[in-house]
C-alpha cells in the first residue's frame, strides 16, 4: 500500500493481514481454519506477529517463515522455541516496542499459552495482544483474552483507530464482555474475530454490532473471510 | 544461583522458582503474589508484574511461575518492579505500601519504556525513582535524562540516575 493507507484483510478466526508500509500477518492460522479461503503457501508477509502458542493462532507460522524468510515477532519463550527451528525471530515482551518502520508494541492479554510439539503440550510464555502503529494509523489486535480493566490503558497509551476483538466466548470474552471492552478501548472501528470457526465459539456478530453502535461511538464492521477494509 | 551457592544466602522467590532452586540445594524460600516473608527484620512482599517467565534448562522454556516483584521494607519501603509493562494495579502498590523508592524498567522492548514508565510513576507516587533495565543491551537503549526531566516536570517524584556501583542512602 502507498501513502498513509492501510488495508486490513480478515481470513477468519484471528488471522489478519495488514498491508501498509509493510505486510504483517497476525496469527496465521490457515491450513486447518475452515473459514480461510487462502492457503499458507499464498501468504508472503514481511512480518508475522504471534499472539500465543495455541494452534489456532500459531497456525502455519513455521511453514510460512521457512518458505518466505519473513521475520516473526513473539514473546521471549515462543521466540526461543522458534530460534531452535532456525527462523528469523525478534523476541520482545509485554510493555515493549519493536520499531521496524512499523512499530509493534506487545500488550497484556488474559489467557494461557502452550505449544504442541512431538506429542507434548508445553506451556510456552504467556498470551499477549499487539498494538501496531504504521504512520498515522494504530491498530490493536487483542489476541485471545478475557475482558480486563487495563484495556483502558491501551486507550490512554495508544488511542487505537481499529480494534480486533474476540467475541466467540468459551475460550475468550463473548459478545457481551466485548461491548465492555469497546467502552474501555474506544476505537473508531471494531472488527470482531474468533467466532463461528468452531462449534463451541458460535456468536451473533450482528447482535454485537447493534449493541456496540447503540451504546458507543464506535462502528463495528463485519467482514467475510477474505474481505478487506481500507483506512 | 552462583551467588547463592558461593555465599549460602537465602533466595526469596515465587514458589515454582523456589522448587527449582531447592532441587539445586539452594536455600530458597517460596512466596507467592500478595504474600510477605520476614527475614532478619526485613519484610519481603511479592507483588504482581506483567511479563513472561522462563528458565532455560534442557533447551526448552521451563514454566517458572508468573513473575512477581518485591516490596521490601518496614520503615523504608522499596519497590523493585522487575520486568513489567505498566498496569493500573500499580496504584494498589501505592495504596498498600507507599514506597519511598521505586526501581522501574525504562528500556522498552521487553518492558515499559520511558513514556509508559512515566505513567507508572504517576500510579506509584514514590519519593524517589531509580530507572533500571536500560542500556545493558543494544536493544534496550533509553535516555534516562529525558525520563528524569519528564518525571520531575509532571510529578512530585525525584529521579536519581545511578551509574553501575553507585549507591544512595535513604
Amino acid at each position: 500500500m502507498k501513502g498513509d493507507m492501510m488495508k486490513i484483510t480478515w481470513h477468519g478466526h484471528s488471522a489478519f493481514e495488514i498491508d501498509g508500509s509493510n505486510k504483517t500477518f497476525i496469527d496465521p492460522f490457515l491450513s486447518r481454519n475452515r473459514m480461510a479461503k487462502i492457503r499458507w503457501e499464498d501468504v508472503k508477509p514481511d512480518v508475522i506477529a504471534v499472539t500465543h502458542g495455541h494452534g489456532d493462532h500459531f497456525g502455519d507460522t513455521v511453514n510460512i517463515a521457512r518458505s518466505t524468510g519473513c521475520k516473526i515477532i513473539a514473546i521471549s519463550e515462543i521466540a526461543d522455541y522458534l530460534f531452535t527451528k532456525g527462523l528469523n525471530v525478534i523476541d520482545m515482551n509485554i510493555g515493549g516496542t519493536v520499531d521496524l518502520g512499523v512499530r509493534y508494541s506487545m500488550v497484556p492479554a488474559v489467557h494461557s499459552s502452550s505449544i504442541d510439539d512431538k506429542g507434548m503440550r508445553n506451556a510456552v510464555g504467556i498470551a499477549v495482544g499487539f498494538v501496531i502503529r504504521d504512520g498515522p494509523t494504530t491498530i490493536y489486535h487483542a489476541g485471545d483474552t478475557a475482558l480486563f480493566s487495563d484495556m483502558s490503558l491501551i486507550h490512554d497509551l495508544y488511542h487505537p483507530d481499529v480494534a480486533m476483538l474476540p467475541i466467540g466466548g468459551c475460550f475468550t470474552m463473548d459478545a457481551n464482555a466485548a461491548v465492555l471492552a469497546v467502552k474501555m478501548i474506544k476505537p473508531r472501528i471494531v472488527l470482531p474475530m474468533h467466532y463461528n470457526t468452531f462449534d463451541n465459539i458460535m456468536a451473533d456478530p450482528g447482535q454485537f454490532k447493534r449493541a456496540v453502535e447503540e451504546q458507543t461511538d464506535t462502528k463495528v464492521i463485519l467482514l467475510e473471510s477474505g474481505e478487506s477494509i481500507e483506512i | 544461583m552462583d551467588i547463592a551457592k558461593e555465599t549460602g544466602c537465602k533466595v526469596v522467590t515465587v514458589n515454582e522458582i523456589a522448587r527449582y532452586l531447592q532441587s539445586k540445594e539452594i536455600d530458597a524460600i517460596g512466596a507467592n503474589i500478595g504474600g510477605t516473608i520476614e527475614i532478619d527484620g526485613v519484610k519481603y512482599t511479592r507483588v504482581p508484574a506483567v511479563h513472561s517467565n522462563g528458565i532455560d534448562e534442557a533447551g526448552f522454556g521451563w514454566d517458572a511461575g508468573s513473575p512477581a516483584d518485591f516490596v521490601i521494607g518496614d520503615s523504608c519501603v522499596i519497590y523493585h518492579a522487575g520486568d513489567t509493562a505498566v498496569f493500573q494495579d500499580m496504584s494498589l502498590i501505592h495504596e498498600l505500601y507507599k514506597p519511598r523508592v521505586a526501581m522501574l524498567p525504562i528500556g522498552g522492548r521487553f518492558t515499559m519504556d520511558v513514556s509508559t514508565a512515566l505513567m507508572a510513576v504517576k500510579l506509584i507516587k514514590p519519593g524517589i525513582v531509580i530507572p533500571m533495565h536500560y542500556n545493558t543491551f543494544d536493544v534496550i537503549q533509553a535516555d534516562a535524562n529525558k525520563f528524569k526531566q519528564m518525571v520531575e516536570e509532571q510529578t512530585d517524584s525525584e529521579v536519581i540516575i545511578l551509574k553501575s556501583c553507585d549507591t544512595i542512602e535513604v
